[in-house]
């Protein structure tokens, strides 16, 4: 609903807060279900903010430099603001036609910030975690961005708020009913844009000592957690708001993140790691037919 | 018998060699140093293509280190051991590996452990030890709880 | 979680993180490593208990030495320790860092790790098995509790002492100047 300056303010503030608490309840979450999976009990479910606490109170903050430092406020900082632009439930403070290609452009620079933070700390390993992560990023964003412009073709629009409101109703008017196969292509590569298994090369503790976060110890190790459960936010909400109708209130919109993360943390729990070139190949070749299909269908069910 | 036959070929081949059978399946052969490596390219036309390890005891009180190569024949399946003995003082033997080429590793081991020298071996750097400085410590003249106690601090004897 | 332990959290919240979040830096060390993928693995689940294995030192706090010491692998020890960030812990595992167990009498390996080291506690055995690595946890906390875990002070204080030894066994270990170290912002 349209809102009052002084509202919107309180929105542009508070929508940071609850991603923050909303994406440290998944990370808790995802640790809690993975060793229920596992058949042990894990950590319980605070245990992210015990992490965080750690991190923030170290007495020693191992820094390499300036661009190191820039880079991890520049990766945290890109998250907070995608947060903004995304509608959840009913809150939409910045919405304006075109804000959804400013989302797929934002998205953009969270990973960047890390390259600048890992290309600074001149550890090998960060260098190989780097290029993995933007490899994954071709890899997923072709078939992503096909799916995007199918949505943006099938709804005439580029604001997220009329996607979701075209998709208020009924269940049937849901994308991922209107739009099948674009649909379904985003859940195929939702793994990979997620970061988790199958496609966690990224940061592979036992093959490249963590990637870009090898150097990362203390604070800036803090800020990448975060921003890394702000991505696993980002990419949820986006996926309800483009193909599962969003919400009109933030407890529905809650409840179908939660459902999505569920599934996300199943297939992590379950799948084995893939090698680089097989990623590429499996996300070029089907996601990106279906993505493709789905698009030609949109335009020409278009017009 | 297989085992008697090698015997008794090796005997009639190399001067001044003895072999004896063990058992079945195992032989111990001793060659004067200056015939090794004949033997050795002997055994290896003869299918000993195997060189499981070679590896080197300190007879202190008798002045030697005996090299001993373990050589396996997979056609026989009959395990060798191939003695030598070399002199205490300036020990140096022929290298192995124009016969074995991964011998190279072996010898390597057996000159930081116990200094011999094995000439033609490319790389007889250290394998196992850290910036040793002392002498090489699996001859038995060596004394190893001496040296732990310098470089190490003394371990006070367990209460019986 | 009752209303002493909400105190405690109160009064110290960094006691708080630094006790249940133990990330152990998964350096295989010695023999003694067969011990750790049973304890963090279902069986014996360590995460529960906050312990998760982290691949980077950076990353890490808590340094198990698990098993026999090499002088080779002394010097990675001492390279791995220094690049973790203040507050850290190192706990000797096994008999062999205690007094030298199995090897007390070889040329190679060392028999004091506290000389070259500052540990916090030790955990007797050959190996322990996982319940006494949650003895051990257990007992950490309580030390960190009452500020009894300081390693890595003693180290910061004695550290001539602690690089006498350790360039006595390794001669080749570079130099380093605590008080000069560019790369550490201490935010005290």
């Amino acid at each position: 609903m349209p809102a009052t300056t002084g509202l919107k303010i309180v929105y542009i503030i508070g929508l940071p807060v609850a991603g923050f608490l909303i994406a440290v309840l998944f990370l808790g979450l995802s640790r809690k279900i993975t060793a229920r999976i596992q058949r042990r009990y894990g950590p319980p479910l605070y245990q992210p903010i015990i992490d965080v606490v750690k991190l923030l109170t170290q007495k020693e903050n191992i820094s390499h430099g300036l661009l190191f430092d820039l880079g991890i406020v520049l990766s945290l900082g890109g998250a907070v603001i995608t947060v903004v632009f995304i509608p959840a439930g009913g809150i939409y403070p910045l919405s304006t036609s075109g804000d959804f290609l400013v989302v797929l452009y934002l998205m953009l620079l969270s990973p960047l910030g890390l390259a600048l933070a890992a290309g600074a700390s001149a550890n090998p390993n960060a260098s190989i975690g780097v290029s993995r992560k933007f490899t994954l990023a071709l890899g997923y964003e072709v078939p992503f961005l096909m799916a995007a412009l199918a949505v943006m073709t099938r709804f005439g629009t580029t604001s997220l708020v009329e996607v979701v409101s075209s998709q208020q109703g009924s269940v049937l008017a849901w994308g991922l009913f209107v739009l099948p196969l674009p649909a379904l292509a985003t859940f195929l590569v939702l793994p990979a844009m997620l970061g988790i298994r199958p496609f966690d090369f990224v940061a592979a503790p036992q093959e490249i000592a963590s990637g870009p976060l090898v150097e990362l110890g203390g604070k800036y190790l803090a800020f990448a957690a975060l921003q890394g459960a702000l991505h696993t936010y980002i990419v949820v909400a986006l996926f309800v708001d483009l193909f599962l109708g969003g919400a009109a209130n933030m407890l529905t919109f809650f409840a179908k993140m939660l459902a999505v993360f569920f599934v996300g943390v199943c297939i992590n729990a379950v799948l084995p790691r893939v090698r680089v070139g097989q990623a590429l190949r499996y996300l070029w070749k089907w996601p990106t037919i279906f993505a493709f299909a789905g698009l030609v269908i949109a335009t020409i069910t278009r017009g | 018998m297989r085992e008697e036959e090698l015997s008794n070929a090796i005997q009639a081949t190399i001067e001044s060699a003895t072999a004896t059978v063990q058992k079945p399946g195992r032989l111990v052969a001793s060659v004067p140093k200056a015939a090794a490596t004949s033997a050795l390219i002997f055994l290896k036309a003869r299918g000993f293509e195997h060189l499981s390890a070679v590896t080197c005891t300190d007879w202190l009180e008798q002045g030697e280190f005996e090299i001993v190569y373990h050589l396996w024949s997979y056609q026989d399946k009959i395990h060798i051991m191939l003695k030598t003995r070399v002199s205490r003082e300036n020990p140096q033997m022929v290298t192995a590996m124009p016969v074995f080429r991964h011998a190279q590793t072996y010898e390597r081991e057996i000159h930081e452990m116990y200094g011999v020298r094995f000439e033609g071996n490319p790389r007889l750097t250290p394998l196992l030890l850290d910036h040793w400085q002392g002498p090489p410590p699996m001859r038995r003249d060596f004394d190893t709880r001496q040296y732990v106690e310098e470089t190490f601090g003394s371990t006070p004897p367990a209460e019986e | 979680m009752d209303r002493e332990e909400i105190l405690k959290i109160l009064k110290s919240p960094a006691n708080w993180g630094q006790k249940y979040s133990l990330w152990a830096v998964y350096f295989c060390t010695g023999c003694g490593v067969v011990e750790i993928p049973p304890v963090i693995t279902s069986r014996w689940d360590a995460e529960r208990f906050g312990v998760l294995p982290m691949a980077t030192p950076r990353q890490g706090n808590l340094f198990l030495i698990t098993g026999y010491v090499s002088v080779k692998t002394l010097g990675a020890i001492i390279r791995t320790y220094d690049q973790m960030p203040d507050p850290k812990y190192v706990v000797g595992f096994g008999s062999c860092p205690v007094n030298g167990g199995m090897y007390w009498d070889s040329y190679n390996t060392i028999k004091h790790l506290d000389q070259y080291l500052p540990v916090d506690g030790w955990i007797a055995g050959c190996m322990p098995r996982p319940e006494a690595i949650f003895v051990a946890v257990v007992h950490l906390w309580q030390m960190i509790d009452k500020g009894m875990a300081v390693g890595y002070k003693r180290y910061r204080e004695n550290y001539d002492y602690y690089q006498r030894n350790q360039r006595a066994v390794l001669p080749h270990l570079p130099k380093f100047d605590l008080s000069q170290d560019a790369l550490v912002q201490r935010s005290r």
